[in-house]
């Protein structure tokens, strides 16, 4: 059925549908916000500035369609927050033009309507830049002037303009190199597609699930990365200005000189404004200096953008070698921090040539190694008095030492700082390991027989099973005293996760309040290496 | 004279009452609702609220006009004002208070940076109060104020970073997101932003830390001043406020829960100290 007007229900429930869906799509939309500051809230800002002229909407008594479009506009227009919230209420108040008296809207009104509104919209901003919000609805306007044409029905209008606008959006990134960096599309317009969208499934009565933008479009690049910027003007600073004789372009002309992304609009008696600026106070002052003040925001983007993004990196001051077996272990160096991880082969014995070379492939001249093993340790001493760098040897005996001290390291502390920490963090780590026998043999109290799975701790045998869980459970029962809190398990190749993860939560049963971890660590004899610490 | 803190300075409501500062609130969004901190939520509710949220906290500063309302009364009376708040990296309330202060151009106001938040931010506030009750005059506490700024160090740990991460104030911590095994991160803040000082494993090394570092503040016969704080963590903190008690030199300021936006930022389940040389 054809819908060939919109009175003021109607009118009602389109915007509020409109702003839902925005509101939804808020966290994308900051995501993607990387022009003309990477602040990361655009979307905020079009879901505050919406959900304002909605709740101007439902506060008006009056139930005609001029009051209620007078009050989507005004309360856009006090509620605005950013350039695109800004550009949002000029938008709404092309439609309040000749609304007077009237109680329908056809097609060709709305699409009259957002011409005048985007006109205005371009006349608020101070340097209208192309591949933003600007851009997607002035093309939608467009096009829904040349559909009103022939088009009647509501509905399909509103269908055009939805196409429309999403291919503006989609060529955002044509027009502006800063969007194509960061592989994004324009927030802004963006956004401006959501308002448009959220009208359209009212209209087409859907009842689905509003599936989120963020879902449907692929982007490839990082706008973290991309986002560079520079920060003089770093206070976004927006305000209402009221007054007697306001000239928009010489508000807009003073602004320009204290910062930029200028937006003024209104009339000579109230005017919006936002500016980013590195000097709030002076705007401030001199805004007073025109009428009253009020509804002052002021917004540092440069703690919100790094905030968001965080800061620099430090640069190292130290290579850490790890030499490890299989491959969870060895991704596990690497996430810790290990510059280089040396495979310490079938026998955990890596040649001095082995080490020496991996002294001399790292970065830095001051290197520390982490040896993991009994047998590396000399290796490891060897080729470090043999390199020009400063090497030190830390004695880690086993893989979790290794990992316990890996994990003490940190990127930005200096090397002697970095050897305590490691240092340190060696105690307090017991480690065992679950392996299967090769023979038949008597060992202290323990009768192994080959293929059983044996338990050792502290170079012995403690345990011997059939079952190399038993083997696990009990070794643990002996490894373990009061002090302990957390047990981990690296679980190895002959292993599946599935297996891992059972013998995991028996292991939390009979060790209620204990932490319990597993990892995978791929090591290709041991079934399990466990640490209690 | 009058003290105005924002309510990040975590200080306990007889405390504000009691000394007579003057609390300006901060607000928390979770999901739908909004919350004025401090005044529309008890800390242990939130951590209840939080804990069951699926959504992820925000919080906003207050607007300058929050400020401008708190200060109108003693400005009027030409009272002077030290308006002590969290570090301007990590909120912008001291740019809220700056601003607000600039409607006043008669009045003695000072906005203070304290380059803290939560319980180092309430120990500058009450230290300077103590100031204040000894009988200094405006200036000597501002000076001391902005000393206090530079010195007050705190340490603290939470049990995930997902929350510093999410809320955007993960500062020079960013370098232990993404670390593959589950560790308890130490943080520092100093200098007004958080960083990373170490990754250890278990609650025993983190209390352990805990200890050592307030004994090398200590160290030198150098006498202490020490708060402690937590949000939901409340039987550890005891227990460490016991171990902290007994070093030599540290006399206790205040304990606390983190309120509302430190725990929007920190999680449930931190812990924190601060000390400073006094």
């Amino acid at each position: 059925m054809a819908i060939l007007y919109c009175g003021a229900r109607r009118f009602r429930q389109i915007i509020t549908a409109g702003a839902e869906r925005v509101t939804r799509n808020r966290d994308y939309l900051n995501k993607i916000n990387v022009f003309p500051v990477p602040d990361g809230d655009t979307g905020s800002n079009m879901a505050m500035t919406l959900a304002a002229a909605v709740r101007e909407m439902e506060a008006v008594s009056e139930t005609s369609l001029e009051a209620a479009v007078k009050a989507a506009a005004w309360g856009a227009l006090m509620g605005a927050r950013g350039n695109s919230g800004i550009i949002l209420s000029q938008v709404l108040s092309g439609l309040t033009e000749g609304i007077e008296g009237r109680d329908r809207l056809f097609a060709e009104d709305i699409a009259l309507g957002l011409s005048r509104g985007i006109r205005k919209a371009y006349k608020a901003v101070l340097h209208p830049k192309e591949g933003t919000i600007l851009t997607v609805i002035r093309e939608t306007a467009e096009k829904a002037v040349e559909k009103a044409r022939s088009e009647k029905d509501f509905s399909k209008l509103i269908e055009g303009m939805v196409e429309s606008a999403k291919s503006s959006v989609e060529r955002t990134p044509l027009m502006l190199p800063a969007l194509a960096e960061a592989g994004v599309v324009d927030a802004g317009g963006q956004g401006f597609l959501c308002f448009l969208e959220g009208m359209l499934r009212l209209m087409q009565g859907e009842v689905g699930p509003d599936v989120p933008v963020e879902e449907e479009t692929v982007f490839e690049g990082n706008p973290q990365e991309a986002a560079e910027h520079h920060w003089n003007f770093r206070y976004c600073t927006e305000f209402i200005l009221k007054g007697s004789r306001i000239s928009e372009d010489a508000i807009k002309a003073v602004l320009a000189d204290m910062g930029d992304s200028v937006v003024v609009v209104g009339d000579t008696r109230l005017a919006r404004v936002h500016v980013h600026t590195g000097r709030p106070e002076e705007v401030l002052h001199y805004a007073s200096t025109l009428g009253r003040v009020s509804s002052i925001k002021v917004d540092d983007m440069l703690v919100q953008h790094t905030a968001r993004f965080g800061s620099a990196e430090a640069s190292k001051a130290t290579s850490v070698i790890a030499v490890a077996l299989g491959d969870g272990f060895k991704e596990l160096f690497y996430n810790g921090g290990a510059e280089l991880v040396v495979d310490g082969g079938p026998t955990f014995n890596p040649s001095t040539a082995d080490m020496a070379a991996a002294i001399e492939e790292v970065a830095s001249s001051n290197v520390i190694i982490l040896p993991n093993n009994k047998n590396v340790y000399p290796a490891a001493v060897q080729a470090g008095e043999r390199s020009p760098k400063r090497v030190s040897v830390l004695k880690t005996a086993t893989l979790p030492e290794g990992l316990s001290a890996m994990l003490a390291y940190m990127d930005d502390a200096t090397t002697e700082d970095n050897l305590s920490r490691m240092e340190q963090a060696i105690g307090g780590v017991k480690s065992g390991e679950i392996t299967s026998a090769g023979r038949d043999v008597i060992l202290g109290t323990v009768e192994v027989r080959s293929g059983d799975s044996i338990g050792i701790f502290e170079g012995k045998v403690r345990c011997s099973s059939l079952s190399r869980e038993e083997a696990v459970l009990s070794l643990v029962e002996q490894m373990s005293d009061s002090t302990d809190e957390m047990i981990t398990l690296f679980y190895g190749d002959s292993v599946t996760k599935e297996e891992a993860e059972l013998l995991r939560s028996t292991l939390q049963s009979r060790h209620e309040g204990r932490e319990i971890e597993l990892y995978y660590g791929g090591q290709p004899y041991g079934h399990y290496v466990v640490s209690l610490e | 004279m009058k003290i105005i803190t924002d309510s990040t300075a975590d200080l306990p409501r007889e405390t504000y009452e009691r000394e007579e500062i003057g609390v300006v609130p901060l607000t928390i969004r979770l999901g739908d609702r909004t919350w004025s901190d401090f005044f529309d939520i008890e800390p242990d509710d939130y951590y209840a609220t939080l804990r069951e949220s699926t959504a992820s906290p925000a919080t906003s500063q207050p607007s300058p006009q929050a400020f401008i309302d708190a200060y109108e009364p003693y400005a009027t009376k030409g009272e002077p004002i030290l308006s002590i708040h969290i570090s301007s990296k990590l909120s912008g309330t001291y740019q809220s208070a700056l601003l607000a202060r600039s409607h006043f151009p008669k009045a003695t106001i000072e906005v203070i940076d304290s380059r803290q938040a939560s319980l180092g931010l309430g120990m500058v506030v009450l230290l300077c109060k103590e100031r204040v009750c000894s009988g200094a005059s405006f200036q000597d506490v501002v000076t001391f104020s902005r000393d206090l700024a530079r010195k007050v160090e705190t340490y603290f740990s939470v049990d995930s970073l997902e929350y510093l991460k999410r809320g955007g104030r993960i500062g020079r911590a960013q370098s232990l997101l993404g670390t593959l095994m589950k560790v308890k991160p130490l943080l520092r803040l100093t200098d007004g932003e958080i960083h990373a000082l170490e990754k250890v494993r278990t609650t025993e090394r983190l209390l352990n830390r805990f200890v050592e570092l307030t004994e090398e503040g200590s160290r030198k016969g150098r006498s202490l001043r020490l708060s402690v704080a937590e949000s939901d963590n409340g039987e550890i903190a005891s227990g460490l406020l016991m171990r902290l008690m007994k070093i030599p030199g540290v006399s206790l300021v205040h304990r606390c829960k983190l309120g509302g936006v430190i725990t929007s930022h920190a999680g449930p389940g931190a812990l924190a100290i601060t000390f400073v040389e006094a």
